[in-house]
Order: C-alpha cells, then structure tokens, then sequence
C-alpha cells in the first residue's frame, strides 16, 4: 500500500517544492543578503479577515435577498476594499532585503540580542512590517530604505548556533490578511559557556604565576573583589570588608610577565558542564588581568597568548566542546 | 495570548463607529433608545477615564440583559424588521462597553458594518447612502488604526483616514459600479421579508371607512412619480386606479377578491388612443398597483382583474417602474354578470333606513331610470355639503348620519354615500380607491403623487354604456379635483414661497426620481435589458462573464493605482538619480546596467572641470549604499542627502565634448 503510494507522495513534494518554495527550499539556512519576492511571500486572511469576510458573505445575501441596491452597493464598495487590502501586505514585503544579521557573542544564559538590517530599493515607503520570532514582534517602517532593528531571543544552548528562522511579516493595511516570509539567514551566533559564577576561581598556579605569591602588606599589588566561595582565607581582606558591606578578598594585579596554564586536568572531580564553566571563568579572569594564558583541552592546546582573539578562540574552543 | 488592552484613541475610534451606526437608524429609533445608546457609550468613556480598561462582569450582564429587556418591551418582541435592527444595535451597544481589546473592537467593527447595511431596510435614499459612506471610512480607518504595529501606542487618526479610510472606499468604487451592474440579481427571494415590513406605507389599504382617507390630508410624501409620452393629462382626467371596493357592511368597504370579477378576463372598448405612461412607484408593501384610470393592459408579472385592478403576486417592497397605457374616454365591461350585479347592489347590514327610504322614493319617482337617479344624487350632495379635512365623527348608521346630520365629509364619506344611495335604489354602485390630481415637477416634467393626494370616488353601471366613474366630490369641492382651483385649495402649497425654494424643492424631488430609477429600482430585468443594449444575449451567464472581466479591470485599475511609483523615499537615492537625470540631459549615456563606479568615471571624463562635484556626489552615494559592515542610520543618509543636494545646487554640466559618447 505505502509501495503505490510512496511515487505520488514524491511526485507531490516536488510540486511543493516547485510551487511553494517558501514551504520547502526556503526553510534552508541562505546567505545574506535575502531578498524578497512575490514567490516566497504568502498570505492568507487573519481570524478578523475570516469574520470580517463570512459578515460580507452574509450582507450580500441580505442584499440580494431583499433586492436592496443600496445595501448591495455598500456590500460591494467594502467587498472592494477588502479586495484591495488583500494584495498590499505583498507589496508592503516585496523587495525588502534582509541586508545584514549582527550577533555579538554572549554567555549562556546571558540575554540575546541580535541586530537586523533591513533595506529596500523602491520608491514606495514599506510601513507596517512586523518582525516575529518566538514570542516577540517587532514592528517597524521603512521609510528612508533601511532600517535596524534589534531583537531578542530565547536563550540557546553553548556553541556556534545558527539565529534561526525569523519571520517578516505585514498585515497592512486593515488587519484582514496576513502576508508573510520566512527568512532563514545563515548567520550564527557564538555562545560561549556560562562562566562559573561563585567557586574557587584562583587560577591555577603555572610558570610564573606560582612564584608571583602575593606579598603581604602591599596592597598596592593587589585589587579587590567580592569573596567567592573556596578563595582560601588567607586572601580576605579584613580591613577592606570591614569597611565595606561584603566580603572582600585580595586579588592579583596584573603581573606582567605571568603567565597561567588553565588546564581541563585541573578541573577534575567536578561534573562536565561545571568544569567547561570553571574553564571559562578563568578564561574570563585572566584576559581580565590582562594575563598571558594558555588554555588546555583534552584535544588541543591554545596559546599562550594574551590579545582579544586568543581569549576569543578560547572561548569558542569551550563553547563547542561536546 | 492575552491580548493588551486598547489604545484610547483605537477604542474611541470604534465607539465613533457604533455611534454612527446609530445615527443611521435614528429616522425610526425612538429618542428613548437612542438617549440608552449615547448612555452606554458614555458609560464606556467614564470607565476608560476612571483608569478601568475592563467593564466589570456584573455591568457588561446587567447591560445585555437591561438592554434587550428594554428593545422587547418597546417592541413587544424581538422579532421583525425595527425590533430586530434595535436588538442588534442594542446588543452592539452592550459589546461597546465591554470592549477593551483589540479583538473586541473588530469584532464591534464587522457588527457596525451589518448594521450600515440593516439601514436600509427602513431607507434607500442618496442621504443615507452618503452616511452610509461616511460610516464606512470611519470603520475601515478603524481598523487601520486597530492594524497599526509601528507605533501602536500613538495611533494617528487622520493618516488613517486618509491613507486607509478614504482612499481605500474611493479606489474600491469602480468596483462597487461594477459589481452593482453586473452581479446577477436573485428572480426570487431566498427567504421571506422581516415581518413588520408590511406597514401599509401608502396609508392606503384594502378597507375603507369614514376617515382612512381624510388623515393622509397632511402627508407630503411621495408614493409615485409619473412621466407620460405625451403631455401631462389635465389634473380631472388624472384619477390614478387602486383598489375596487365591493363589500359594504353598514360602515366600512371593503375589496374582494372572490366574486367581484377577480378571474373574469377585463373588458374594455377604449375611445381614445391610449395614454403612455411610466410610473415609479415607492414601496407600499401591497400587491396592487395604481393605474391611470382606464388601464388598458397589465405590466409585465402583473395581472389585470375583471374590475380592473392591477394586481402581483409579490408585495412591492422596494421601488418598483412599471409601464401602462390608459384610456381616458372608454367602454367598461358594458354586460355585467348576474354575480357582479348582486354583489353591486349589495347593502350590507339593516343599518341607514333613511338613506334607503330616500334612495327607494327616488327609484319610484323615476321609474328606475338609472340615469336620473344618478343625476339626483348629485343633486342631493351639491346642496350644501361641506368638503372638511376633519369631518365630524360618525354615529352608528354612518351614512344617514353623515346624509341628514353632519354633512361635512372627506372624499370617503361623499363616495361612500353616494354608492349606498345608488345601491339603494337598485343602480349597480361600487366604490374605487387611488389617487387623483398629483402635483407636476417642472424641472423633470412628471407627476409627484402624494399620500395627500388620496381619493376615492364610485363607479355606476348603466345599460349599454357599462361602468362610470362618478366622483362625487367633484360636485361638492370642483377645485379639489380640477387644476385651476387647485392652489387655493392645495393645503401642501406654500403660500407666497418664493419660486427658487419652489424650484429647488422640484429639482430635489427630480434628484430621488432619477435616483430611483438609477439606483433602487434597478433589478434583474434592467440588467435583460442591459444585456441587449450591448448585443449579448439576456442570460445570466453572459453577465458573470462580464462581472469577472469589469471586476478583474476594476480592481486592476486601483491596484495600479495604489502602487503607482511616487518619488523615491530615500533621499540618496533620490539626488542620486537627480545627479543621473542632468548628467543625461548633458548627453552623457545611461544605460539602466551602467555601474555607479562607470558612471562616475565617464561624468568625470566628460566634464573634468566638475570633477570635484562628481567626485564627491559619486562617493557619498557608493558609501550610503554599498558600504558594508557599519549600519547606516537614517540620520547619515539625511546627511548624505542634503551634502548631494547642495553640491547639485553647483553642478551644471554643459557642452559635451564628443569624445565621450
């Protein structure tokens, strides 16, 4: 039985996929920019659309019914407006390009924002579109051809993750049809792991840094920081907590020529994710000290180094470990 | 999803809306009602002001329930067709108050739209269809407003109008025309008529008894519009047919349908060549029509009964043309059957034995010559009759009362009278009740028939010669039937009104005739005879095929319109092609795959001495649009903009060199 009916549900795909490519090939991820047009745009009448039309359907059976010509004519003069609306939410998104999609990474867990760039080249203003995704609608004109637009998104797992698909949509000018696209651009989003927030975050001691114990007394080597749970006790700084609400321990300034080894080994006893977060957090610390830094994985070492992007490349290493 | 709560202008917008729904019922919603509906949108106001978005569940059950309570006890109950439009407004009124969503609101909106339309149940008229419109645009800028996601938060009502309301109902009226001409009308009703729809309109009815008449005496309003061939008949000759009364009771006549000659073929020798005549005749919700009196054939799905009413199956609910011929001079039904001539001599109950004794001494006195009986009866009523729009009220046996005591009539009593005396005296009598005289609209060239120009007068058989009209109000008030008198007597004419209010009130009048025939009247066989006049064949199929092609043309057209490319909207773009248009007036060639990079090259090429301008124009331009990585807000572009603008100011490139082609 599936055997007969399996070449016609093929057969039916492609026609699918040759007549309604926003359903299929446009449901694939597709480089920036991504432009609009009549055949990835799709409408259909809003619950409103279908009421406000079932009332028109009614009307005009009253209308005929009684042979009343005026109440035919104000049947048909709103049946025409109706009829207009319907092709103007297309018009609102045809030629809209989705130009550009900026993400700046962030720590799972962390609120996630990306930035929109959307541009048209026509003459006529594109007002009412509304961006969706999730639960969230955006909605925004594009009256001098381009406009930006940041929207949030729901958080997402660690790792290099695609933005997903958004949707554009318009329901000008009356709220009767909805037109709408759905843009999946290619871009993704670099998610690094959630940094440990409280634990033992000493780095780990390495060349250089094990000989770099903090000289008591001297506090101008030393910044300070809220305590977090497992700094050893010796590093409160008394004084300054006192004065202070919280608990404060002393911390290592910078130190040039220091340099940590932060290794996956070191993490051991504690579970998988925690040991990535733990990892990430002296990642976070030692770029913040300024510090050279190696970091250790189970499959690669990274570094030393000390610049924005090595940090950076530790970080994604963290991020797409399994 | 919860839907937030509605903007206040969106919501004071859509209580606008049910308001002017209400004011296109106010012609028949009693004052009562209407005081009710304002309250509930008040209600609305002082909730939304009190800082409570929601009407609480008690008030929005107590208004429905108070309300529809209300409609039933005015009405008695919720049926028909003014009970059901004021339950529907009523129930509207109630979904008012407990709007506070975006849902809700559209939802008061799709109502608003049946109510424009339930409207017209009561009225057709080109003023009500004006407000109708203006409904509309309030309604579909609503929804507009109710649309809006850029700044939901401070909607702008009069963009709305203008870029949704009224332009959309303005682009959608070719549509409408169309549409109105071409969608083929139903033969027949799918279902019956609201029931209360039948409210003798004319005031006329198949029942006559002293004072039906005399109280349309005052009422101005139309009933028909006639327009002849030739001249306008003189207003003696004008009596235009109803109904024939057969049946007295003592009091009151009345028609019937069973033995007065309703299935007898009509006979009738005319003497005269007819009269052409075309009539427009309001709704009466009856089903006679009113004919000038001969007629000569029935119109078109009517029938012409053997005592000549014009009779339809269906009551004329709406505004129904018809043409007729008449005969002004005639022989009517000469042989009259031994049924009819007993129904004609009919007397009714014992009651007025002194018209009777009067009639019979009559009879004696002749010889039963139905001539001189005739004659004498005139006779009697030219005495000293008085023709009074408030006769006095009538005793028991009504005619010897009005004969021998009151003497002060209205049309009614004379004919009425006067057919019990000629039965009386054994002479076949029978009383006809229409129209007679009308007004004549100068500026058309028609005739206005007025409820006010209701009359009744007799028909009496005579040997040989058949029926004879007899109007005996003729002998007691000659001007109320005759033109020159007219105006004296006319208590609808204005005295000394000066001739342009008179003109204007006769090109109002002109205005609904031909709104009539043009709008409300037009039907099914107009759209047969529209047909033919194109040359296809009168099928309803031939209309859809050109329904679809207009329609389609139509609504092309206002598409077109609507995406008609106004100026560029963004402004580089905009100085960019102005750049482009001078730089091809000074010959420099275009082509529309010309790179911006080559374009520049060549202007620069063309004209070195502008090279600064060209440069700087040409670099703005590429960096605004094809500069990546940094998004460009509109505030540079505007900057952009304006640094193209005035560097345009200075660029005038002239005299091409040859070289660059």
């Amino acid at each position: 039985m599936l055997a007969i009916a399996r070449p016609h549900w093929q057969a039916l795909m492609l026609w699918f996929e040759r007549r309604l490519p926003a359903l299929t090939r446009y449901r694939q991820a597709e480089a920036l920019p991504i432009a609009l047009h009549r055949r990835r745009i799709y409408v259909l009448p809003t619950g409103f659309g279908l009421l406000f039309g079932s009332m028109l359907v009614v009307m005009l059976l009253g209308a005929l019914n009684f042979n009343n010509n005026a109440a035919l004519l104000l049947t048909f003069a709103l049946s025409g407006a109706v009829v207009l609306s319907m092709s103007r939410g297309v018009v609102m998104l045809d030629g809209v390009r989705l130009a550009q999609v900026r993400a700046t990474p962030v720590h799972a867990g962390d609120p996630l924002r990306i930035e929109c760039l959307f541009e048209h080249d026509s003459a006529e203003p594109r007002e009412q579109l509304l961006l969706e995704r999730d639960q969230q609608r955006l909605g925004f004109d594009l009256r001098d051809g381009r406009h930006a637009l940041s929207l949030g998104l729901a958080p997402m797992r660690r790792g290099l993750q695609p933005v997903g698909r958004l949707t554009l949509s318009s329901s000008f000018p009356f709220g009767l049809f909805r037109a709408w696209s759905v843009l999946n651009p290619d871009t993704s989003i670099w998610i690094y792991p959630t940094p440990e927030a409280r634990g033992p975050a000493p780095l780990p001691g390495g060349s250089g840094l094990a000989s770099a114990r903090p000289q008591r007394g001297d506090d101008e080597w030393f910044a300070l920081r809220e305590y977090r749970h497992g700094d050893p006790k010796r590093l409160i700084a008394w004084r300054a907590s006192a004065r202070s609400e919280r608990l404060m321990v002393k911390e290592l300034v910078q130190e040039t020529g220091a340099e940590y080894q932060l290794d996956w080994d070191a993490t051991r006893g504690l579970a998988h994710e925690a040991r990535i977060s733990r990892l990430t957090r002296w990642v976070l610390d030692a770029s913040a000290a300024g510090a050279r830094f190696a970091l250790h994985l189970p499959n690669e070492t990274i570094g030393p180094g000390k610049d924005p992007a090595h940090t950076r490349r530790c970080l994604q290493a963290l991020s797409l470990l399994p | 999803m919860k839907e937030p709560a509605l903007n206040p202008i969106a919501l004071a917008a859509t209580a606008a809306c049910f308001i002017g729904g209400v004011v296109l019922h106010a012609g028949w919603l009693p004052w009562s009602l209407i005081g009710v509906f304002a309250a509930t949108v008040a209600l609305r106001a002082a909730l939304g002001l009190a800082g409570r978005p929601r009407a609480p569940w008690w008030l929005r059950l107590g208004l429905m329930l108070g309300l529809g309570w209300l409609v039933i006890a005015t009405y008695g109950n919720p049926f028909g067709r003014e009970a059901g439009s004021a339950m529907l407004l009523a129930m509207l009124a109630a979904k008012v108050v407990e709007t506070h969503s975006r849902r809700d609101a559209r939802v008061v909106l799709t109502a608003t739209c049946f109510v424009a339309m339930a409207a017209f149940l009561f009225d057709q008229g080109p003023v009500k269809l004006l407000l109708a419109a203006v409904v509309v645009v309030m309604i579909l800028s609503t929804m507009r407003l109710l649309a809006e996601v850029t700044r939901p938060e401070q909607p702008n009502l009069s963009l709305a109008l203008r870029s949704a309301g009224m332009k959309y109902l303005l682009l959608a009226i070719p549509f409408a025309l169309v549409c109105f001409m071409l969608f083929p009308r139903l033969g027949a009703p799918l279902w019956g008529a609201p029931t209360d729809a039948f409210t003798g309109r004319t005031g006329i009815s198949d029942r006559m008894e002293p004072g039906s008449l005399s109280a349309l005496a005052l009422d101005d309003t139309p009933v028909m519009r006639v327009s002849f061939d030739g001249p306008i008949p003189p207003a003696a000759e004008r009596y235009f047919r109803g109904l024939v009364l057969w049946w007295f009771d003592g009091r009151a006549w009345a028609g019937t349908d069973l033995l007065s000659g309703f299935n007898q073929p009509p006979v009738i020798e005319g003497q005269t060549a007819p009269i052409r005549y075309e009539v427009m005749l309001e709704p009466t919700d009856q089903r006679w029509l009113f004919m000038l009196d001969a007629p000569g054939a029935a119109p078109a799905d009517t029938r012409l009964t053997g005592d000549f009413q014009v009779r339809r199956d269906s009551p004329v609910s709406n505004v129904l043309r018809y043409e007729a011929s008449a005969w002004t001079r005639y022989r009517m039904q000469p042989e009259l059957p031994r049924l009819q001539r007993r129904l004609a001599l009919g007397l009714g109950d014992e009651r007025n034995p002194r018209t009777r004794a009067l009639a019979q001494s009559w009879a004696e006195q002749t010889g039963g010559d139905a001539r001189a009986i005739a004659q004498k009866g005139l006779e009697l009523i030219n005495q000293d009759f008085i023709y009074s729009f408030e006769p006095p009220l009538l005793a028991r046996d009504s005619i010897d009362d009005f004969l021998f005591s009151t003497r002060a009539g209205f049309c009614e009593h004379f004919a009425s009278a006067y057919a019990f005396l000629m039965r009386a005296a054994g002479v076949p009598a029978r009383v006809v009740v229409g129209f007679q005289g009308g007004l004549i609209n100068r500026a058309g060239n028609y005739l206005i028939i007025r409820r006010a120009d209701a009359h009744a007068w007799t028909e009496v058989w005579f040997e040989g010669e058949g029926w004879v009209r007899i109007d005996p109000t003729a002998a007691v008030a000659p001007e109320r039937i005759s033109e020159d008198a007219r105006t004296q007597f006319d208590l609808l004419e204005r005295d000394g009104e000066a001739s342009w209010l008179t003109g204007l009130r006769e090109r109002t009048d002109l205005f609904g005739h031909w709104w009539n025939r043009a709008v409300v009247e037009f039907n099914a066989l107009r759209q047969r005879q529209m047909l033919q006049a194109l040359g296809a064949p009168p099928d309803a199929r031939w209309l859809v095929v050109l329904l679809v092609i207009a329609a389609f043309a139509s609504l092309a057209l206002a598409l077109f319109w609507l995406g008609r490319t106004r100026r560029h909207q963004d402004p580089v773009l905009r100085q960019w092609l102005r750049f482009k248009a001078r730089l091809q007036s000074a010959g420099i060639k275009i082509l529309p795959a010309t790179a911006p990079q080559a374009l520049i090259q060549r202007a620069l090429h063309g004209f070195p001495d502008q090279a600064d301008a060209i440069r700087r124009i040409g670099a703005l331009f590429i960096e605004s649009r094809y500069a990546t990585g940094t998004l460009v807000c509109a505030r540079d572009a505007r900057g952009a903009a304006s640094t193209m603008r005035q560097t345009l100011r200075g660029f005038k490139p002239r005299g091409l060199p040859a070289s660059s082609g």
